[in-house]
C-alpha cells in the first residue's frame, strides 16, 4: 500500500491546502493605506466616491482599455445591476455550468434563467445551444460566463446578439487580466462583470467592477450602486453595492503585483500539466480562446473509466491528505431550488451534467509552492495507480 | 444693507474651509485597527466566514443582549434578506412608512415585494400601531418598522401587533443601535432588527452591516443566504440566496469601533447640549429631544422649523451648504419619488404635513464642539437677517 491518508497514512499536508489563489499585499503597504484612509477619514463613498475608489477605478480603466470601470462591494452585486439594468425582468441565457450567484443574480432582477448546454472541450457554453434558444423566441439577454481563465468565443456570441437583438453581457469572474489577440476580457458586450474576491487573481477581499464603454449605461449602473446622484428625474432601483476605501487601497496593491502573480500562476499551471497530463484518465482544461490567460485555476477532467476512479473518489483521497480540492460548481444550478422548477428539455443540458460528474479543482496560488504541486500530482498518480484498493477502502463510507 | 454679515452664498469665504457633515465618520484608534487586522494577516484568510467576523457576530450579540447577530455587507442587503427569509408565503405588500430611509422602498423591491406606505406618528415621527393598522390587508407579508433618528418608534406596541395579527415584524435600527427601549436593549425586538455599519454610522466598518435576532433558526438561514445559499465548502441547497458577506478588513474595522463604542457618548453629548442651550435662543428652531430614559448616543441632531422662521427649509440648507456646513433634510416622503416599479401610496396626511419642518445638522465624531458654536452662530444670523437675506437673494 502506498503511504495515502485514505489508507490511514498521515496527511501529506499538515495544513488544508485551499484552492483560491489568496493573493494579498505585503503588511507595509496596508499599513501606510490604513494609515492614509484614517487620516482623511474618507472611508467609504460619502456624496462622491472616495479618492482610492476614483484612482482604482482609473486604474483598472487603463489596464483594461475600457472607458468605465465601476468598483462594487463584490461580483454577485454587480451582476444584480447589469441584469436589472440590461434585461429587466426578461429571460436570459445563461449556462447552467457555472458558480450558482451568476444564476441567482438573475432571480434577484426578476430575470428567468434560460439554461443553455456546454461544449465538452471547453466547457463553455454552447453556440449551437445558445442559437437554438435564441430561435426559440423571447430572449431579452445572454449572460455569457468566461471560466477558468479562458474566454468564450466573443465574436461569434457578439454576432448572435446582434441577429437577434438581445443584450449580451458577461460574467468575467475567472478572468481579470486575460486578452483575446490583445484585447482585454472587460471590453466585450454590453458590460462585462469580474469579482475581486480572494479567490480570483486580482483580489480586494470581497469585491468586483463592472465594466462598460457605454456612457448612458454607466451612468445608471454608478446610480444603481448607490452614489449619491443629483437631480430628480426617474430614480433607479437603487442598491448600495458601492466598495470601500480600503477595499480598493487594497486592489490598487495587487494591481501592481498583477504580472508578478500571473507569472507565477502559468508557472504552477504548466507544472501541473506536466504532471497531470502523464497521468491517464486526467485531462487539464486548457485556454485555447485566450491569446493570454491568467492562469487563476487548475481545473481538470476525470475519465472514471481509463482512471479507474470517479471525481469523487478521487476528490475523498485527495482532501484525506489535507488538500481541498473542490468540485466548485455543484450541484449544477440548474438542479438547485428554485431553478429546478425550469422545465427543461431531455438531453438539453447533457455535456452540463457529465461535466458536473467529472470535474475538479486543485490549489494554485500564493499559497501553493513547487513541492506542493509535485506532492498533489503524485497522490492523484498513486490514487490512480491504487484504484481498486481505494474503492475498497472507501466503499464501507460510501455506504454510510 | 450694511448690516448684512457675510454670507458665502453671497461670495464671503465659506466658514468652514472643510465640509462639516451630518454623517459620524468615527474614526477608531489605527492601533487597534491593525491589530485586529494582523488576525488574517496570520491565517490568510480574508473573507468567507473568517475569524474576525465570527468574533464580531459574537460581539455584537453581546452588546444588544439579544441570542444572534448576522453580518452583513450592507443593512440594505440585510433588509433584503431578513425580509426575503421571513415575509409571510403568498403574500405581495410590506408596510413601511414613506418618512423614511431613502431606499426603503428599493430594499424591497430587490426582495420581490411591493412595499405599501403608511404614516407616521407627529409626535415620535416613527410609525404605530394605529399607522400600521390603517395600511394592513390581507396581501400584507411583513412590516418594516424603522426607529426614528432621534428616539424610537413603538417598538413594544408594533411587536405586539405583529404578534397578534400572525404578521412578521423586522425593525430598521440603523440609527437606534445603542438605545433601550422599555429598559430592554434594543436588537431583541420584532423577528429580526438590521443595523448599518456604514462610516456615517455609530459603528463605522468603512461599509457594512447586520441583523440581530433571538431566533437561532433564523440567524443560520441568514448565515446561508449571505453566502449563496452555501451549506458546505462546495454544496447549494437553496438558490434563493446572494453574497452578503462581510470581509474580514471591514470586521478589523468594526471591532475596533466596537471596542470603543462606549466612549463616544460623552463627545456626542457635549455637542448635543451646546446645540439645544444655543438653539434655545433661536426663535423658530427646536431641537428634537434625545429621551433620556431611551439610553440615546446623543449621536444625531434632528431640528424642527417652526413658524417663526424665515426661510424655507431648502433656502436654509443653501444658506448653510455655501458655510461648507453640509446640513440636510430629515427624510424626504418616498411616494414624492418617480420609480417604475408597483408601490401603494394612500393619503399620508402627517407625513404631508409635517416632513418639510425637518431638518438634519452636523454632529458626530468629525465635529468638534467650537464647529457647533459656529454652526449656532450662523443660524442665529440667519434668523436676525432673514428678511434682508431674502431681499438679497430676489435681486440677485
Amino acid at each position: 500500500m502506498p503511504p495515502l491518508a485514505v489508507f490511514g497514512a498521515k496527511p501529506r499536508f499538515r495544513e488544508l491546502l485551499p484552492v483560491g489563489q489568496l493573493y494579498w499585499p505585503e503588511w507595509d503597504g496596508y499599513e501606510k493605506a490604513a494609515r492614509g484612509i484614517f487620516s482623511r477619514r474618507y472611508y467609504t463613498a460619502q456624496r462622491f466616491a472616495g479618492p482610492l475608489v476614483v484612482e482604482f477605478q482609473q486604474r483598472l480603466q487603463a489596464f483594461l482599455g475600457v472607458k468605465h470601470a465601476i468598483a462594487v462591494r463584490n461580483a454577485t452585486n454587480g451582476l444584480m445591476i447589469a441584469a436589472h439594468t440590461l434585461a429587466p425582468r426578461g429571460k436570459v441565457i445563461v449556462p447552467s455550468w457555472t458558480f450558482i450567484a451568476t444564476i441567482q443574480s438573475l432571480l434577484w432582477a426578476n430575470c428567468r434563467p434560460v439554461f443553455c448546454d456546454i461544449e465538452p472541450e471547453s466547457q463553455h457554453m454552447s453556440l449551437v445551444s445558445v442559437k437554438r434558444l435564441l430561435e426559440g423566441g423571447d430572449i431579452k439577454g445572454i449572460l455569457g460566463v468566461h471560466l477558468w481563465g479562458n474566454a468564450l468565443p466573443v465574436d461569434e456570441l457578439e454576432m448572435l446578439a446582434q441577429e437577434f437583438g438581445v443584450a449580451l453581457y458577461y460574467d468575467a469572474a475567472h478572468a481579470f487580466g486575460c486578452r483575446v489577440n490583445e484585447r482585454a476580457i472587460g471590453t466585450f458586450g454590453r458590460a462585462e462583470v469580474f469579482s475581486f474576491h480572494a479567490t480570483n487573481i486580482l483580489s480586494t477581499a470581497e469585491g468586483g467592477c463592472i465594466t462598460t464603454d457605454d456612457d448612458a449605461l454607466a451612468s445608471k449602473l454608478r446610480a444603481m450602486r448607490g452614489d449619491h446622484v443629483s437631480g430628480t428625474g426617474v430614480a433607479m432601483q437603487s442598491a448600495t453595492a458601492r466598495m470601500s476605501e480600503m477595499q480598493a487601497a487594497i486592489g490598487l496593491m495587487m494591481l501592481d503585483d498583477f504580472e508578478r502573480n500571473r507569472r507565477s500562476n502559468e508557472e504552477q499551471h504548466r507544472g501541473y500539466e506536466h504532471r497531470l497530463s502523464a497521468i491517464p484518465g486526467i485531462r487539464v482544461l486548457k485556454h485555447p480562446g485566450v491569446t493570454s490567460s491568467n492562469f487563476q485555476n487548475v481545473v481538470g477532467v476525470v475519465d472514471d473509466a481509463e482512471f479507474g476512479l470517479t471525481r469523487d473518489e478521487l476528490l475523498a483521497v485527495l482532501r484525506a491528505e489535507n488538500v481541498a480540492a473542490e468540485r466548485h460548481f455543484s450541484p449544477s444550478s440548474h438542479a438547485v431550488s428554485p431553478f429546478s422548477d425550469i422545465a427543461l428539455e431531455h438531453g438539453q443540458l447533457h455535456n452540463t451534467e457529465a461535466a458536473a460528474r467529472s470535474t475538479f479543482q486543485l490549489p494554485i496560488g500564493a499559497r501553493v509552492t513547487t513541492d506542493d504541486i509535485a506532492q498533489i500530482c503524485d497522490v492523484v498518480r498513486e490514487a490512480h495507480e491504487h484504484a481498486k484498493a481505494i474503492k475498497s477502502a472507501l466503499a464501507p463510507l460510501a455506504a454510510t | 444693507m450694511s448690516g448684512l454679515p457675510r454670507f458665502a452664498l453671497f461670495g464671503a469665504t465659506p466658514l468652514f474651509a472643510e465640509p462639516k457633515p451630518t454623517g459620524n465618520l468615527y474614526r477608531p484608534s489605527i492601533d487597534k485597527f491593525l491589530d485586529y487586522s494582523r488576525v488574517f494577516y496570520q491565517s490568510k484568510r480574508y473573507t468567507d466566514d473568517g475569524e474576525l467576523c465570527r468574533m464580531l457576530e459574537l460581539r455584537l450579540a453581546e452588546f444588544h443582549a439579544v441570542e444572534r447577530a448576522v453580518a452583513v455587507s450592507s443593512g440594505f442587503w440585510g433588509h433584503v434578506l431578513a425580509m426575503a427569509a421571513l415575509a409571510l408565503p403568498g403574500r405581495i405588500e410590506i408596510i413601511a412608512p414613506a418618512f423614511g430611509y431613502r431606499r426603503t422602498d428599493d430594499m424591497i423591491a430587490w426582495a420581490g415585494f411591493v412595499p405599501h406606505f403608511c404614516d407616521v406618528d407627529p409626535e415620535t415621527l416613527g410609525i404605530s400601531v394605529a399607522t400600521i393598522e390603517a395600511a394592513l390587508n390581507d396581501r400584507t407579508a411583513l412590516i418594516l418598522a424603522p426607529h426614528p433618528m432621534v428616539n424610537c418608534c413603538d417598538a413594544r406596541g408594533v411587536e405586539d401587533f405583529g404578534r397578534e395579527h400572525g404578521i412578521p415584524v423586522v425593525f430598521d435600527s440603523v440609527e437606534a443601535a445603542y438605545r433601550t427601549y422599555d429598559n430592554r436593549r434594543i436588537g431583541g425586538f420584532g423577528d429580526a432588527e438590521v443595523f448599518s455599519t456604514h462610516s456615517t454610522k455609530l459603528l463605522n466598518s468603512f461599509e457594512g452591516g447586520y441583523v440581530t435576532t433571538k431566533n437561532s433558526q433564523l440567524a443560520d438561514r441568514l448565515e446561508h443566504m449571505k453566502r449563496f445559499g452555501l451549506v458546505g465548502p462546495d454544496t447549494v441547497e437553496d438558490g434563493r440566496a446572494l453574497n452578503a458577506k462581510f470581509n474580514e478588513v471591514h470586521a478589523a474595522m468594526a471591532l475596533a469601533s466596537l471596542d470603543e463604542v462606549d466612549d463616544q457618548v460623552a463627545p456626542h453629548r457635549g455637542k448635543y447640549d451646546l446645540y439645544v442651550a444655543g438653539l434655545r435662543n433661536i426663535d423658530g428652531l427646536a431641537i428634537v429631544e434625545h429621551e433620556e430614559s431611551q439610553r440615546p448616543d446623543y449621536r444625531l441632531i434632528v431640528v424642527r422649523i417652526g413658524a417663526w422662521w424665515p426661510l424655507s427649509r431648502e433656502d436654509t440648507l443653501r444658506v448653510l451648504e455655501a458655510e461648507n456646513v453640509l446640513a440636510r433634510p430629515y427624510y424626504t416622503p418616498l411616494n414624492h419619488k418617480v420609480v417604475d416599479y408597483p408601490r401603494v401610496c394612500p393619503e399620508l396626511p402627517v407625513t404631508e404635513a409635517i416632513f418639510r419642518d425637518f431638518m438634519v445638522l452636523p454632529s458626530g465624531a468629525h465635529v468638534s464642539e467650537d464647529d457647533v458654536e459656529k454652526i449656532i452662530d450662523i443660524l442665529a444670523n440667519i434668523r436676525r437677517h432673514g428678511s434682508e437675506l431674502k431681499a438679497r437673494w430676489k435681486t440677485d
